[in-house]
């Protein structure tokens, strides 16, 4: 029993499976075969390995941390309904973060979560907060703080299509790799990075014209007048 | 701007995206640093590009899972699998009736239909020999057909007694 893995030794449900022991971690591409075979521990055990990259994926795309886990728990069990369907074409995890994007395009849809729009300017004191996150480090440590600023930004983002917002935040906030973020949205990769780019500057130049004449003084003041 | 850099902006544009991660390769990097130098709209363009990323920064990196995330997930699995075992429970005696029902009725058409097709018509037979051979006398059997009711086969059989005798 040395060389049989823990996800298996670990449940005696899996009684069938200690008849072939293997050596080392199972990979993901063993653990879909158990799985598919029936054996829940297998899928158990793909659940705690992807689990933190799910809920990324999901927190980045719903920005709402009280349905984040919520949605992520639907999404292993759709994944755990439909893993008979899976060939093995792609990796487990690009399989898995389609089921995660899908799930939380159909969560928004069904609670009409629709992105705030406010064409009005900032308040002055608004201003000044985002002023200071964005060129003092450091700035916005503080929770109640830092939700403020979430809604700000939130509203900036409203003017960036749905899918951009999504990139946006997977790549910038999330840290997935643009390779990532272009199989999880079926795009090309330099797709995703020219879009990337744009939505950058997109959002750079709503915040400009947000901030309006408050801007103006930070930016002399950064730049030197130039 | 010089028109040569105007020309060759369009082609940073991929590449202004890894480089404001710091992640492209050292050559190219170089490259477009030096056009940077010339760029103008190049240098305001990286420039957005990393102020978005300040921005949208905010947002942090979405907090790991809860320690009992894995296991409200198995107990979730749990327990619709248990519920789609009381659904199949609760249905199987009424589908396997009415798959009996099903093959019932399918037998009991099959039959029907060999019936109907195998037994002729008494209407239509005699119509379609009276087609085949023209006929003067209306009580005359013809010979070339074969008798196909109860009353020519006895009018064919009296006729060959009378043949004999």
């Amino acid at each position: 029993m040395d060389n049989v893995p823990k996800y298996v030794a670990a449940s005696a449900t899996a009684v069938a499976m200690t008849a072939r022991p293997r050596a080392g971690k199972p990979d993901d591409r063993e653990l879909v075969r158990d799985a598919q075979k029936g054996v829940t521990v297998a899928f158990e055990e793909l659940v705690r390995r992807h689990q933190q990259r799910v809920t990324a994926v999901v927190g980045g795309i719903l920005r709402r941390r009280e349905d984040v886990e919520d949605v992520a728990q639907q999404v292993f069990l759709k994944a755990y309904v439909s893993i008979q369907r899976f060939d093995m074409r792609s990796a487990f995890s690009t399989w898995l973060y389609k089921i995660a994007v899908n799930e939380c395009w159909d969560y928004l849809r069904k609670k009409k979560v629709r992105p705030l729009s406010y064409e009005a300017d900032l308040s002055e004191e608004q201003a000044r907060h985002v002023e200071q996150f964005v060129s003092a480090d450091g700035h916005g440590d503080n929770p109640s703080e830092r939700a403020e600023l979430r809604e700000i930004v939130e509203r900036l983002l409203a003017d960036l299509s749905e899918e951009d917002r999504v990139m946006l935040v997977l790549k910038e906030a999330q840290g997935f790799a643009v390779e990532e973020i272009g199989r999880m949205l079926n795009l090309n990769v330099n797709t995703v990075k020219v879009r990337l780019f744009r939505a950058r500057r997109k959002l750079a130049k709503t915040y400009r014209r947000r901030l309006g004449a408050h801007f103006d003084k930070h930016e002399n003041r950064k730049f030197g007048g130039t | 701007m010089s028109e040569h850099n105007k020309i060759g902006c369009g082609k940073f544009e991929a590449l202004l995206q890894d480089y404001s991660n710091g992640e492209l390769p050292r050559p190219d990097a170089e490259k477009l640093t030096a056009h940077l130098e010339d760029c103008r709209e190049c240098r305001e363009a990286l420039e957005d590009a990393r102020l978005a990323g300040r921005l949208v920064s905010v947002f942090q990196k979405t907090d790991d899972p809860s320690a009992m995330f894995t296991r409200r997930v198995m107990a979730q699995i749990d327990a619709a699998e248990r519920w789609m075992r009381e659904q199949r429970s609760f249905w199987r005696p009424i589908e396997a009736l009415s798959w009996r029902l099903a093959f019932s009725a399918a037998l009991a058409l099959a039959l029907l239909f060999t019936y109907s097709f195998r037994t002729p018509s008494p209407v239509t037979a005699p119509a379609a020999s009276a087609v085949l051979v023209p006929q003067t006398d209306a009580f005359a059997v013809p010979i070339s057909a074969p008798p196909s009711t109860g009353d020519e086969v006895l009018m064919a059989i009296a006729e060959k007694h009378h043949e004999r005798y």
